[in-house]
């Protein structure tokens, strides 16, 4: 089966409580959004919406429905590292 | 064998405010002492400026216009902790012409494991005097402009105007946002770095001024103040935010003395994550966004207020709970040991529960209250169920107790709900003995 792998970091790995997912390519972004929300209820609020995503190294606009995961990307949830006590 | 004699009572306070004293007085001293120094009448090095800076005088990419360039350069580092103070000391070895440094901190125990300008002995000193003495006794060449002051809106543009390039080595989003935009309305470029837990970002913004992006443009949306106001999230590893200070002091260096027309044409995100197989990732971000509140079209025109900026992050006060839910640890600890002994859970994650813990607690971490959405933790439900009891929620610093303490309200428990105003900081101060530390 073709996948790509997302990765999570700081807060998103918190969330997630893992560094990595697997998901079957090829998928929409939009649609990646989606699966994350049903897999890991309240991601989008607490986590996505203050966070940027990357693919293969390259930013991409999270709102953009024109962007496709396809097999071996490698795509990155990536918050901002800031926190305070 | 005798013991040590008393310590006499008055002595730490006399020593306090002696120190105190001495801090006023240098700030003063630096103050009137940059007043009355001319600027440099030469830009030309001294011979012992030549051998000090031999090793970068000999690599082309600097050589003596590198040098000149560095020497002429006045450049102004917002927050002298953990990413200020590697910084500092490298731009100071690198001999650039004026440092500027503020922050309203104090040193404390708990920053030297990271903070490497400060050391034991400065403990109590403002952070800027403390890193200005170290600073001069590594190259007193560097002429050195302290300000003892938070940087607000009220003086972000009267300070930010003084200087070429500007580095943020602070730790909040609310800073972060106050000083892009001061950067964006005067024309600077912003080395912007940031470390949290094992991880690190570092990017140049609004470089070249008015083309490159700015931290709105990377960050349009704050993260959600509950990620924000969490007591577990302040832990950072000092390697981890002394490698992000490193590459800020280097990005500096590049940009003071790259030749003109060498701007980078795609703006680059350096991350670091210690935890992960590739520790170093190079991220190709976009350029300025075009609908920009503050670099944008429109753009700004003033700074916000305090207030606005403190919204815009999310204000912690919103998930402030009501005065009647709120105990001391005085009132807490009455109920716990001798009351009608209510639950008492420790919202703190496992590795702070570890470190140490009010006997009789049982550990549900914080962030098991964010992952199950609206609910409650199935323990805490579990642990409910049993009795009507009452529950007592604690924290480390009492912001994650109101959040959770808040839940346990809203959910509807049939006990009563409090939780502990100053959280475990608070209790090793009032009851030592329980085998509470602060940490």
């Amino acid at each position: 089966m073709d996948t790509f792998r997302l990765l999570y970091f700081g807060p998103a790995e918190s969330f997630t409580k893992k560094a990595a997912d697997t998901f079957s390519a090829p998928m929409s972004l939009k649609r990646l959004v989606e699966a994350l929300e049903e897999r890991y209820p309240g991601i989008g609020e607490k986590v996505l919406k203050g966070s940027m995503v990357t693919v293969n190294l390259e930013y991409v606009e999270m709102g953009d429905e024109g962007v496709v995961l396809k097999k071996g990307d490698e795509v990155a949830v990536i918050p901002p590292a800031v926190a305070v006590e | 064998m005798s013991g040590p004699d008393r310590i006499p009572p008055h002595l730490a306070d006399e020593t306090a405010s002696l120190r105190a004293r001495i801090a006023e007085l240098e700030a003063e001293l630096t103050y009137h002492r940059a007043a009355a120094s001319p600027p440099p009448s030469t830009l030309d090095l001294t011979r012992e400026e030549y051998l000090r800076y031999s090793r970068q005088l000999l690599l082309p990419q600097i050589g003596l216009p590198g040098q000149t360039a560095l020497k002429r350069s006045r450049v102004l580092i917002v927050g002298i902790g953990g990413l200020g103070s590697p910084a500092a000391l490298y731009l100071a070895g690198a001999g650039i012409g004026t440092l500027g440094l503020i922050d309203h901190d104090v040193v404390e125990t708990s920053n030297l494991h990271r903070q490497v300008l400060h050391r034991t002995s400065t403990i109590g000193l403002p952070k800027v005097l403390s890193a200005a003495k170290a600073l001069r006794d590594l190259n007193p060449h560097v002429q050195i402009t302290t300000y003892a002051e938070a940087f607000t809106p009220g003086n972000a543009e009267d300070v930010i105007a003084q200087w070429d390039v500007v580095l943020d080595c602070t730790d909040h989003p609310k800073l972060r946002y106050l000083i892009s935009d001061a950067c964006v309305l005067l024309g600077k470029p912003l080395v912007s770095a940031s470390a949290l837990k094992l991880e690190g970002q570092l990017i140049v913004l609004n470089d070249p001024p008015g083309k490159g992006p700015c931290y709105r443009c990377i960050w349009p949306r704050p993260p959600p103040p509950e990620s924000i106001i969490s007591c577990g999230e302040g832990g950072v590893l000092g390697p981890v935010v002394g490698a992000m200070g490193v590459m800020q002091a280097l990005e500096t260096i590049k940009l003071i003395t790259r030749p003109k027309g060498k701007e980078l044409t795609q703006p680059r995100m350096l991350f670091f994550s210690a935890a992960a197989e590739t520790m170093w990732r190079t991220l190709k971000m976009r350029g300025r966004r075009e609908g920009c509140v503050a670099c944008g079209q429109q753009g700004i025109k003033n700074l916000g207020s305090e207030e606005e900026y403190a919204l815009f992050c999310g204000v912690p006060n919103a998930f402030a709970l009501e005065e009647e839910y709120r105990l001391s640890v005085r009132q807490a600890r009455e109920l716990v040991l001798l009351g009608t002994k209510p639950l008492l859970v420790d919202v703190r994650d496992r590795t702070q529960f570890g470190i140490c813990k009010v006997p009789g607690s049982v550990n549900v971490p914080f962030e098991r209250f964010l992952a199950v959405g609206e609910g409650l933790p199935e323990e805490i439900v579990g642990l409910l169920q049993e009795e009507r009891r009452d529950v007592v929620v604690l924290c480390r610093l009492g912001n994650d107790s109101q959040v959770a303490a808040k839940r346990l309200l809203e959910s509807g428990v049939h006990g009563r709900v409090w939780d502990v105003r100053g959280g475990i900081r608070e209790w090793a101060r009032i009851a030592p003995e329980d085998g509470i530390v602060e940490y």
